[in-house]
């Protein structure tokens, strides 16, 4: 969990998490583990005791689980949308909550519309201000110099990997696309469409291969640049 | 070893009759919420935001990680039953066990995905343990450049690498970068984004962001879909493997285990 070692959120879940623990006035990250020793480590050993619980519990209980699935939808969401009125009044009392829960819900919906996924949304929205705070510290201290963001070595080197990233990632596919097998995520099952949390929604599975920049070079070296879905990576 | 001591410490917190419950409920919801297609664990814990408020701190966030936790594992069971993925982690757990499921061993791909699901988490939290204080001896000398650019990275791999497309993934997170600009700026004190309305002045609440984007959202995108009919389920037998399935699970943890952590 990147959440509880270095309080960043990679997935919804965490972002969300990331906010229980704003709630709580305890920043995430690494200093946890010096600030509350024994909310961490307990928190810890309450992971493997769900785990052993979760297996307890649902070697039997599967096929109840099965069940769950045959809830007609319109009771479901209707309980899903009360709760959300609900959660979204009490955290200010505020009728202006409302208001702003219907249009970010049109937004949300929006963005599942138009295959936007709404992880960064919300990534953006809970880790953006204290990313402010960090830059306006760094620039502080340095009396607005920018290069002193590249003081700390840590910096550079994740800076390097993100570089890295963006620019070697599509060389490995390509790659791996020349040499035969392109891995197991070659094969995004046909009905991916239902998965609301996590925003790696797109319609259908048609905008997957369709985005090829091809360019050969002397027959050496082939870049070919495949934007698709990358269901199955470790999404969450 | 100091960090076994510790540990020892936390499951002596743990296994306190209400840090139990907690777990159990957090357990039990995130399974159910994972296994109802839609509904994840993220929108859960959103949702369960307000109501933790007065909660004592620890249990609420045990609720939570058990929420987490389960709704992997729920996840699991909607891919293996409906060949539809709720979580897009159980991707792979769809297409291996909904082979399972359709050849009418459902029940055994369950279980298998339960094992997997154990061995996975269990071995995850060990490796946990044992790096956290690494990372912790490195992270305390750190600025606020590293901090920065660690977060720069979250954003990175949540919008370019993790995505489909680069281009909608960076329009998302600028889109998210604005509603969080709402309110007064720390620093200054300058109304941002607030149209005049002194109620805004404080920001939008994380719990109204993430319960609207999440909840609202997808209860939009099922109404505007409903029309297509729900799937449907594989009937479900026995959940005990028989021999040959204590084979399969060999294919699945791996790539979980690293997932997960």
């Amino acid at each position: 969990m990147p959440l509880l070692t270095l309080g960043l959120p990679t997935t919804a879940t965490a972002a969300v998490m990331i906010a229980a623990f704003n709630q709580y006035n305890i920043p995430p990250g690494p200093m946890l583990f010096q600030n509350e020793p024994v909310l961490v480590w307990t928190l810890i050993a309450s992971l493997f005791i769900g785990n052993a619980l979760l297996l307890a519990l649902n070697l039997p209980l599967a096929p109840l689980w099965a069940k769950l699935l045959r809830i007609p939808r319109p009771y479901l969401y209707a309980g899903i949308l009360f709760f959300a009125t609900l959660g979204a009044y009490s955290a200010g009392m505020q009728i202006l909550n409302i208001g702003i829960l219907l249009l970010l819900g049109a937004l949300g919906y929006m963005a599942r519309r138009f295959g936007f996924p709404v992880l960064p949304i919300i990534v953006g929205a809970i880790v953006g201000l204290e990313m402010e705070r960090q830059l306006r510290r760094a620039l502080q201290i340095s009396a607005g110099d920018p290069a002193a963001l590249l003081s700390e070595p840590l910096a550079v080197v994740v800076y390097s990997v993100i570089v890295l990233f963006l620019a070697g990632l599509p060389i490995v596919k390509a790659l791996l696309r020349r040499f035969g097998r392109g891995g197991p995520t070659d094969d995004p099952p046909a009905g991916g469409g239902t998965d609301g949390t996590d925003g790696f929604r797109e319609d259908g599975s048609t905008v997957q291969f369709d985005a090829f920049g091809t360019q050969a070079t002397d027959g050496s070296a082939r870049v070919i640049r495949v934007i698709r879905p990358k269901v199955g990576r470790c999404g969450r | 070893m100091e960090n076994l001591t510790l540990l020892m410490e936390g499951f002596s917190n743990a296994l306190t009759l209400q840090n139990l419950l907690f777990a159990l409920i957090g357990v039990l919801l995130g399974t159910a919420v994972g296994v109802l297609p839609g509904i994840g664990p993220a929108m859960t814990v959103a949702l369960l935001l307000p109501l933790t408020y007065a909660l004592d701190v620890t249990g609420s966030l045990i609720m939570f990680a058990g929420i987490y936790y389960g709704g992997m594992y729920g996840g699991s069971t909607t891919s293996i039953l409906l060949n539809a993925p709720g979580e897009s982690s159980s991707v792979v757990t769809a297409l291996e066990g909904n082979k399972m499921a359709k050849a009418g061993r459902g029940a055994q791909a369950l279980a298998t995905a339960a094992i997997s699901s154990f061995v996975a988490g269990t071995l995850a939290t060990g490796a946990l343990v044992f790096v956290a204080p690494f990372i912790v001896a490195i992270a305390i000398g750190l600025g606020a450049p590293s901090y920065f650019a660690m977060m720069v990275f979250a954003f990175v791999a949540v919008s370019a690498v993790l995505g489909s497309s680069r281009i909608r993934g960076l329009a998302s997170l600028f889109i998210g970068l604005t509603i969080g600009l709402v309110g007064l700026d720390g620093t200054t004190g300058q109304a941002r984004l607030t149209f005049g309305q002194p109620l805004l002045s404080g920001g939008i609440d994380v719990v109204v962001i993430a319960v609207a984007l999440f909840a609202v959202g997808e209860a939009l995108w099922i109404a505007a879909h409903l029309r297509h009919g729900i799937p449907p389920t594989i009937p479900v037998g026995v959940p005990w493997m028989g021999k040959d399935d204590w084979k399969q699970p060999t294919t699945l943890p791996p790539r979980e285990r690293w997932c997960r952590f």
